[in-house]
């Protein structure tokens, strides 16, 4: 028990630094500085952020309403720092940059599909019965992964620059 | 009312006395502590707004605070109530005006996470009060264009530090968790 503990009180704790690490992205960019800077984000906290989302499954789904909701809330907050980041590129995105993400694009739309075919049901069902069907932050942590997976699949500029990688 | 003239007349020394009683856990219940602490906000507000305060104090009142939320076990109300508190006085002139006053803070909260002690989950669980801490001073006006890079550089780096020993419990012990949940 002392294990489950220490893990959800780490789990909470890299939340609250997520959180932290986008309000200075934020406060960065409203001043307009983010570009000075932004290479440490990148290089320091994108692969952290990144080994976070790919802790366990996607989206967790234990039953254990206290564990899903923490995890599911991190990895919201994890994945929300790394969409803002790449909404921030304006012309091209560093290369490091990119092989960072391609570690969690294919995990990204994996989990999801496997979330979306099993628990649609549930899905659909949280909102109407919050009680017999709780959101554990499933609904936020949906909503943060497919703005992630529009911003690298969909948006530019890492559409055009997304496929020579993965050709490479 | 007694709390009332006591604080009028010297809000520094009973905010000491406060933050002991707080501390050391007289048996006062959470909605004690949470009355005091919201006249504590409103009160200090007017004095911000009104210059009351020297420096020396408003260091000393700031310190006293950051000890009430790092130092002492607060329930997620109180510890919001007491984050409104230190909004206030990091908006306030006398943090927006003198970038010493957040120079010395740093310092305060520098020897504060090299001292702390304990096993990693009694370290880890003193990360959440920390890391509501930086938010505060991220998003007040005393972090400005002036000392933007010199704040975050000083928060990155403590957060850095906690970010080793959170990798190190969650990754490599990840099969243990794993057992325990499913047991």
């Amino acid at each position: 028990m002392v294990s489950l503990c220490l893990f959800t009180c780490s789990v909470e704790s890299t939340r609250y630094i997520m959180d932290f690490l986008f309000l200075c992205i934020l406060k960065l960019k409203r001043m307009e500085v983010l570009e000075n800077c932004k290479k440490i984000f990148i290089s320091k906290f994108i692969p952290f952020s990144i080994e976070m989302v790919s802790l366990d499954n996607l989206i967790s789904f234990t039953g254990n309403q206290e564990y899903d909701s923490i995890l599911n809330s991190m990895k919201a907050k994890s994945f929300q720092f790394i969409s803002f980041l790449i909404q921030n590129e304006q012309t091209t995105i560093p290369v490091t940059f990119l092989e960072h993400l391609t570690k969690i694009i294919l995990p990204s739309i994996t989990g999801l599909s496997v979330f979306i075919n099993e628990k649609l049901d549930y899905l659909s069902q949280m909102h109407k019965d919050s009680k017999e069907f709780p959101d554990s932050n499933h609904d936020i942590l949906l909503f943060q992964i497919m703005l992630f997976l529009s911003r690298v699949l969909i948006r530019e500029p890492v559409m055009s620059q997304f496929s020579p990688l993965v050709k490479k | 009312m007694i709390l009332n003239l006591l604080l009028e007349n010297d809000i520094l020394a009973h905010l000491k006395n406060i933050i002991a009683g707080f501390k050391f856990g007289t048996g006062l219940s959470d909605d004690i502590k949470l009355s005091i602490v919201i006249y504590l906000k409103n009160t200090m507000k007017s004095k911000l707004v009104q210059k009351l305060f020297s420096k020396e104090d408003i260091l000393d009142i700031t310190q006293s605070f950051l000890e009430l939320i790092l130092y002492s076990t607060v329930s997620d109300n109180l510890l919001q109530n007491l984050t409104l508190c230190l909004t206030n006085i990091f908006n306030s002139i006398y943090f927006t005006k003198d970038n010493d006053l957040i120079q010395k803070i740093f310092v305060f909260l520098q020897n504060y996470t090299v001292n702390l002690q304990g096993s990693d989950i009694e370290k880890i669980s003193k990360f959440k009060p920390m890391i509501c801490v930086f938010q505060i001073i991220i998003s007040s006006l005393a972090t400005n264009k002036e000392n933007i890079f010199d704040v975050i550089g000083k928060e990155l780096e403590i957060v850095d530090s906690m970010i080793l020993l959170i990798k190190s419990n969650l990754i490599s012990n990840k099969e243990n968790y794993n057992s325990v949940l499913l047991w």
